[in-house]
């Protein structure tokens, strides 16, 4: 296996912690949104 | 500043010069110098990439930010974690593979010698520059502190740096951002939770955030599409996308701390880790500002923070308008201060007309105690025309020293020579790097390795020297976090352009690419000078035009002048 192909040591496939990462990205806009909503 | 605070500052910064001295020894060849032996792991990695960005200027300026403009900065960095994941899944690779020393390594083996050169040069103009802010920073909280002359003060910041960064090279840079990373957040959990336990017994944590929501400071999520709004989500995550591709990319200073990773999984996922951690890390620095903001509202400020602006006023020509205004000022504060606590209290008896009534009362009131500073301001300015009238720099460090106990005082001032310490060396470094690798070697060739070192450590040192200079002006040039970032704004999308067309383009060759970033950069400079753009955008444009213009310039020179065609490196 060369050192492209070498899988993350978590969540097996390299997709899905871009995933994980983009993801956290839309959890924080929605909850900063939230936040000004709610303190407004 | 007590004596434990003296201590707990000098002990910390002597740590920290003396762990990078140690870390850094025995470093006999160029790769071990400028890519600490391509050994490291993914975790220093993501601390070293942080670190690198989050200068003092980001601890200084981000919380005045948030106190004069709200939380809307945050918006700034949205774009980092997808450029996390595009340069995990394209630039890692790339150089990685090919075994590069710098970024601009990669262009000419694509590209052509003129093209490396050109790209290596506009990061040593912008980076050259934005590093004389970087040590600004410190010096002006020494200078406030104990009155030392500014430029004493920038020559003692930068040789501590200068220290550990000429003698270890890229190794004592990475381990001693580590350490400087464990400072930087010890020292803003401290002030976070000192700043809360100052509110007045009976206001809470989310009472403190109500008072800031209505005072229009939570404003931290902008969605409307305007391209003169300064920050927005729109030009945050497209924005703030190609400035960070840019940044992280094509940038020395970032992509040297990535590449000393030991395999290309230890560098992505210290890429993606700085892309989880980075916009809650922001968050929370400009909440802390927020939380500064708020504290002002039940103790009164000062009209100005910025102490030697205000001594000034005191003794011009306008001091007898400049002690009116504080006078009005403290009464408008006293009338704020009232009026925040009715406006708790109408909340806590639970009736919404008598709190919408408070909280009427309690923006005229602000809007009164707004006014009158902004008269103090230019009071200010027509006593000393070289002041710029801006004290966003000044509001937490003037909160750290009149309000902490001490001994924290003292840690939380090490976190901000920390984080200047830790960027700083990045750069000098990276430039040192720059110039050896992409111009000193690629003139006389690949010379003995303990000759390179010691021209890279000279080159180094050089980079230091010239930052210093640049120094002197950056007490005119305003919010330091916003001028940096202006600065790379115009040069970062013409790098990123060329990075893209090398990239993914194949069929544009060289003299194509070169021209067009020309053009390209002469596009943003225009921008900048003709219109008012909001200088996020100028990342896009200057990116574009090189992509437009290079397809452009390709389909029109003839197949011969273009046949200086160059092994891909993609």
């Amino acid at each position: 296996m060369t050192q492209l192909e070498e899988p993350p040591p978590v969540l097996g496939s390299w997709n899905r912690l871009y995933a994980l990462v983009l993801g956290a990205l839309v959890l924080c806009i929605a909850l900063f949104y939230l936040f000004g909503r709610v303190f407004r | 500043m007590s004596r434990l605070d003296w201590i707990i500052l000098g002990g910390a910064l002597a740590f920290v010069v003396l762990f990078g001295l140690w870390k850094g020894r025995r470093r006999r060849d160029s790769e071990a110098y400028l890519l600490s032996g391509r050994d490291a792991r993914w975790t220093t990695i993501c601390l070293s990439i942080m670190a690198t960005q989050a200068s003092a200027i980001t601890f200084l300026s981000t919380p005045g930010q948030a106190y004069v403009d709200g939380m809307r900065f945050v918006q700034f960095y949205l774009g980092l974690p997808l450029a996390m994941v595009v340069l995990s899944v394209t630039a890692v690779p790339i150089f990685h593979r090919l075994k590069v020393f710098t970024a601009y390594e990669y262009l000419e083996g694509r590209f052509d010698l003129k093209t490396r050169t050109l790209a290596a040069m506009l990061f040593l103009l912008q980076r050259g520059l934005a590093v004389g802010f970087t040590i600004y920073a410190p010096a002006l909280v020494l200078s406030v502190l104990l009155g030392w002359n500014l430029q004493v003060n920038l020559v003692l910041v930068a040789s501590l740096v200068m220290i550990y960064t000429v003698t270890g090279g890229t190794r004592a840079v990475s381990w001693a951002q580590s350490l400087q990373m464990v400072i930087i957040t010890g020292g803003m959990l401290v002030a976070g939770f000192m700043v809360v336990r100052q509110l007045p017994s009976g206001v809470s944590f989310p009472e403190a955030l109500h008072v800031a929501g209505v005072l229009g400071r939570l404003n931290a999520i902008d969605t409307s599409f305007e391209l003169n709004t300064r920050y927005n989500l729109w030009s945050g995550l497209i924005g703030g996308f190609f400035l960070m591709l840019s940044y992280f990319g094509t940038d020395q200073s970032q992509v040297q701390r990535y590449l000393t990773g030991q395999t290309v999984t230890q560098s992505r996922l210290g890429l993606l880790a700085n892309g989880l951690l980075k916009v809650p890390m922001q968050f929370l620095i400009l909440l802390l500002g927020v939380l500064v903001f708020v504290y002002y509202q039940f103790t009164a400020p000062p009209v100005f923070f910025n102490p030697v602006a205000v001594a000034k006023a005191r003794a011009g020509a306008e001091a007898a308008a400049f002690q009116r205004a504080e006078r009005d000022y403290r009464q408008a504060t006293d009338t704020r201060i009232e009026k925040v606590n009715g406006f708790l209290k109408a909340r806590q008896g639970g009736n919404a007309a008598s709190e919408a009534q408070a909280r009427l009362e309690l923006l005229a009131a602000d809007a009164r105690a707004q006014g009158v500073r902004k008269g103090a301001v230019e009071v200010i300015r027509r006593s000393d025309p070289s002041s710029n009238g801006n004290d966003v720099n000044y509001i937490f460090l003037s909160y750290v020293l009149h309000s902490l106990p001490a001994g924290l005082i003292g840690l939380v001032l090490a976190a901000v020579f920390s984080a200047s310490m830790s960027s700083m060396s990045a750069e000098i470094n990276a430039l040192g790097a720059t110039t050896v690798v992409d111009i000193w070697r690629r003139l006389l060739g690949k010379q003995d390795p303990a000759r390179e070192v010691w021209v890279s450590r000279i080159a180094t040192f050089a980079w230091g020297c010239f930052a210093l200079a640049f120094a002197q002006y950056a007490s005119r040039l305003g919010s330091l976090v916003e001028a940096v970032n202006i600065l790379g704004s115009l040069f970062y999308g013409t790098i990123l352009g060329i990075f893209l067309v090398a990239f993914y383009v194949k069929r544009v060759k060289g003299g194509a690419a070169f021209w067009a970033a020309l053009v390209a950069q002469a596009v943003v400079l225009a921008c900048f000078v003709f219109t008012r753009i909001s200088f996020l955008w100028f990342n896009v444009v200057g990116c574009l035009c090189v992509v437009v213009f290079a397809l452009l310039f390709h389909s029109l020179a003839p197949p011969r002048a273009e046949g200086e065609a160059q092994a891909p490196g993609a």
